[in-house]
C-alpha cells in the first residue's frame, strides 16, 4: 500500500494544479476574517460566531468538490489502471487513496479549526468549558466528512461530476437537512423530535452543533456512532463500484 | 520455446452481447504475436482480460506457465490497452515517474534509459497533453517499458499513425523483441503492419479465433499469382481460358487479372496475350498479402 500512497501524492503535487487549490481554500479563512471582520467580531457574540459557522461551512462544501476533483480526474485520464493492471486489489487501492487524501484535508483544516476556535473562546460560545472534547469531536466529524468524500469520489468516472455531486450532497447535509426541519416542524410539530434525532446523525449539523452548544453525552455517542456508520457505508458502496466500474 | 501466456476457452459478455466466444490463444516466449480482426471482434476485450481490468465470464487464464496467482504474474507484464494512460497535466518524466511509484520501480535511472529508448529524452518540461499522437503512443510504449516486462501487451500501437509514425513503432518493437527479449502480443487491424514484425498471427472474428499460424505458414497459406492488367480484360480472360486452358483466375476492379496457375510460365503467358494483339500495362508475380487472406477467411472480399 506505500508505493499507492507516495503514486497519490506525486500526483497530488505534480498533476495540474490541485495541491495549490487546497492551500489556496486551507489559506482562505484569513482573508475572510479581515473582510468580515465586523460582522464577526462587533455584532453580538452569536450573530458574530453563526456568520463564521456559516463561512465554515461554505469552506467544507468547497474543499470537499476541489478533493473530489483531485481524486476522480484518474478516472477521467485512465491513470487509476495502472494500480488494477499491477494487481493490486480494489480493496487496497480505496485504502491507499483514503489514507493518502485524508491528511491532506485535515491539515487543510488546520487554520480554519483554529480561527473557528479562537472566535468561540474569544466570544464565549459553545462547550468552552471543556475544550480538549470540543477539539477532539472537531477532528473525529471532519474525518468522517472528508473519509466519506475521499471514499464516495472512487466511485466516479468523471471529475466534474464527482465535484458537482460531492458539492450538493454536502450542501444538503448542511442547508438541505436544515430546511427538511423546518418544513416539518411547521407541517407536523409532533413528529419535529423524531426528524431531530435523524438531523443529528448528518455531519454539517454536528458540526453546528459543536459550536454553539453544551455537548451531552448523547451527542458524544451519536457523533462516534454516526462516524463509524457514515464511514463503513462508504466504504461498501465505494468497494463495490469500484469493482464494477475497473473491472467491468 | 516455452509457452509464455494461455487463454483456453475464454468467454466474455456485455449484457445479451458475447464479445469473446471460447477464445483460445498461446504465446511463445520472445515472439512477437499479432491479434489481428476488425473494429469490434472483441481484440481489446481479451486484451483488458489479460490485463485483470475486465473478469471472464467463463475460461482459463495461464501466466508464465501457472493458473494460480495471476495478479503476481501481472506484476511481470506491461499493458497499453485502448490508448496510452497518461496524465496530459504532466511531463514525459513525470508520467514515468508515476508508474514507476505505482509498480514499485525503484531505480530512477530507469526512467531517462526509456526516455532515450523512445526518443523522448528532450521532451523537457512540455505537458504530456501537447505531445503529437506518435509522441504520446512513445510515451505509452515507454511507460509500459518502465518495468522491463517480460510480456507486453499492446492494443493498436499504430492506431493514428503517420507513415513515419508507424515506421518508428514497429522498429521499436522489433528492437524490443529481439535486444531485451520481450514477448509482444501486438493487436491491429492495420494487417500489412504486423505482417511485418510478427512471428505468431491470430485471426479473429466475433470473439473467436478464425485461424492461427505463424510467419513460415503464412507464406504458404498468402497464395502467390500473376498480376496482370492490359488495355482489354476481357479479351485477355478469353484468351487465357481459351489458349492457355486456365480456370483459376479471377477479375479485380474490373481491370486487373490475378492468375493463380502458370506461375512457372510467366513468359509464356505474357507472349500469348502480346501475341493476340493486347497490350500488356502491368504484369508481375506477387503474393497475396496477409490482409487479403485475413479477408478471405472472414468472408469479405473488394473486387
Amino acid at each position: 500500500m506505500n508505493k499507492l500512497m507516495k503514486s497519490e501524492l506525486f500526483l497530488l503535487r505534480k498533476s495540474g494544479n490541485y495541491l495549490a487549490y487546497l492551500i489556496i481554500i486551507a489559506i482562505l479563512p484569513i482573508f475572510l476574517v479581515f473582510v468580515a471582520f465586523n460582522e464577526i467580531f462587533s455584532h453580538d457574540f452569536y450573530t458574530g460566531t453563526n456568520e463564521l459557522i456559516t463561512v465554515f461551512i461554505f469552506l467544507i462544501m468547497i474543499s470537499t468538490a476541489t478533493l473530489a476533483i483531485t481524486i476522480s480526474r484518474k478516472y477521467d485520464n485512465r491513470t487509476a489502471n495502472y494500480a488494477v493492471m499491477d494487481g493490486n486489489k480494489p480493496s487496497k487501492i480505496i485504502l491507499a487513496i483514503l489514507f493518502s487524501y485524508l491528511p491532506v484535508a485535515l491539515v487543510m483544516f488546520v487554520l480554519p479549526s483554529l480561527i473557528m476556535l479562537m472566535t468561540l473562546f474569544r466570544n464565549g460560545v459553545g462547550d468552552t468549558d471543556n475544550p480538549l472534547l470540543m477539539i477532539v469531536l472537531m477532528i473525529v466529524i471532519f474525518i468522517r466528512i472528508y473519509s466519506s468524500t475521499i471514499l464516495v469520489s472512487t466511485i466516479f468516472k468523471s471529475a466534474i461530476a464527482s465535484a458537482i455531486i460531492t458539492y450538493m450532497r454536502t450542501a444538503f447535509d448542511y442547508a438541505g437537512i436544515s430546511l427538511v426541519l423546518e418544513v416539518i416542524s411547521t407541517t407536523y410539530p409532533e413528529k419535529y423530535d423524531f426528524v431531530s434525532k435523524i438531523g443529528d446523525l448528518f455531519a454539517p449539523v454536528q458540526l453546528e452543533s459543536l459550536l454553539t452548544k453544551y455537548n451531552d453525552t448523547t451527542y458524544i455517542l451519536t457523533v462516534l456512532a454516526s462516524f463509524i456508520i457514515d464511514i463503513a457505508l462508504c466504504y461498501v458502496v465505494a468497494l463495490y463500484t469500484y469493482k464494477k466500474k475497473m473491472f467491468k | 520455446m516455452e509457452n509464455i501466456l494461455k487463454m483456453q476457452g475464454v468467454s466474455k459478455n456485455y449484457g445479451k452481447n458475447r464479445v469473446v466466444d471460447n477464445f483460445g490463444i498461446t504465446v511463445k516466449r520472445g515472439s512477437i504475436h499479432g491479434l489481428i480482426g476488425p473494429n469490434g471482434a472483441g481484440k481489446t476485450t481479451i486484451m483488458r482480460i489479460l490485463a485483470g481490468l475486465t473478469a471472464p465470464d467463463c475460461g482459463e487464464l495461464q501466466f508464465f506457465g501457472s493458473k494460480e496467482n495471476l495478479d503476481e504474474y501481472r506484476r511481470r507484464m506491461s499493458y497499453m490497452i485502448e490508448a496510452p494512460i497518461i496524465d496530459p497535466s504532466m511531463t514525459a518524466y513525470n508520467n514515468m515517474k508515476y508508474v514507476c511509484l505505482v509498480r514499485g520501480v525503484a531505480d530512477e535511472n530507469r526512467i531517462n534509459e526509456v526516455l532515450d529508448f523512445v526518443s523522448l529524452n528532450d521532451t523537457g518540461k512540455k505537458m504530456a497533453g501537447k505531445f503529437s499522437l506518435g509522441m504520446k503512443q512513445r510515451l505509452g510504449i515507454g511507460m509500459a517499458l518502465l518495468t522491463k516486462p517480460e510480456i507486453m501487451v499492446l492494443d493498436e500501437p499504430v492506431n493514428g499513425l503517420d507513415p513515419n509514425g508507424i515506421v518508428d513503432i514497429r522498429l521499436m518493437l522489433k528492437k524490443l523483441a529481439k535486444e531485451q527479449n520481450v514477448t509482444i502480443l501486438i493487436s491491429s487491424h492495420l494487417l500489412s503492419e504486423l505482417s511485418e514484425i510478427c512471428d505468431e498471427f491470430t485471426l479473429v472474428k466475433d470473439g473467436k479465433v478464425i485461424d492461427s499460424f505463424n510467419a513460415e505458414e503464412l507464406k504458404t497459406k498468402c497464395k502467390s499469382r500473376i498480376r496482370i492488367k492490359t488495355n482489354d480484360i476481357n479479351a485477355t480472360c478469353a484468351i487465357l481460358e481459351d489458349k492457355l486452358s486456365v480456370k483459376s483466375y479471377k477479375v479485380v476492379h474490373d481491370d486487373e487479372i490475378f492468375l493463380y496457375e502458370k506461375l512457372d510460365e510467366i513468359e509464356l503467358v505474357s507472349k500469348t496475350i502480346t501475341d493476340s494483339g493486347i497490350i500488356i500495362t502491368k504484369l508481375l508475380f506477387e503474393n497475396e498479402s496477409l490482409e487479403e487472406y485475413y479477408l478471405s477467411k472472414v468472408g469479405v472480399t473488394h473486387e
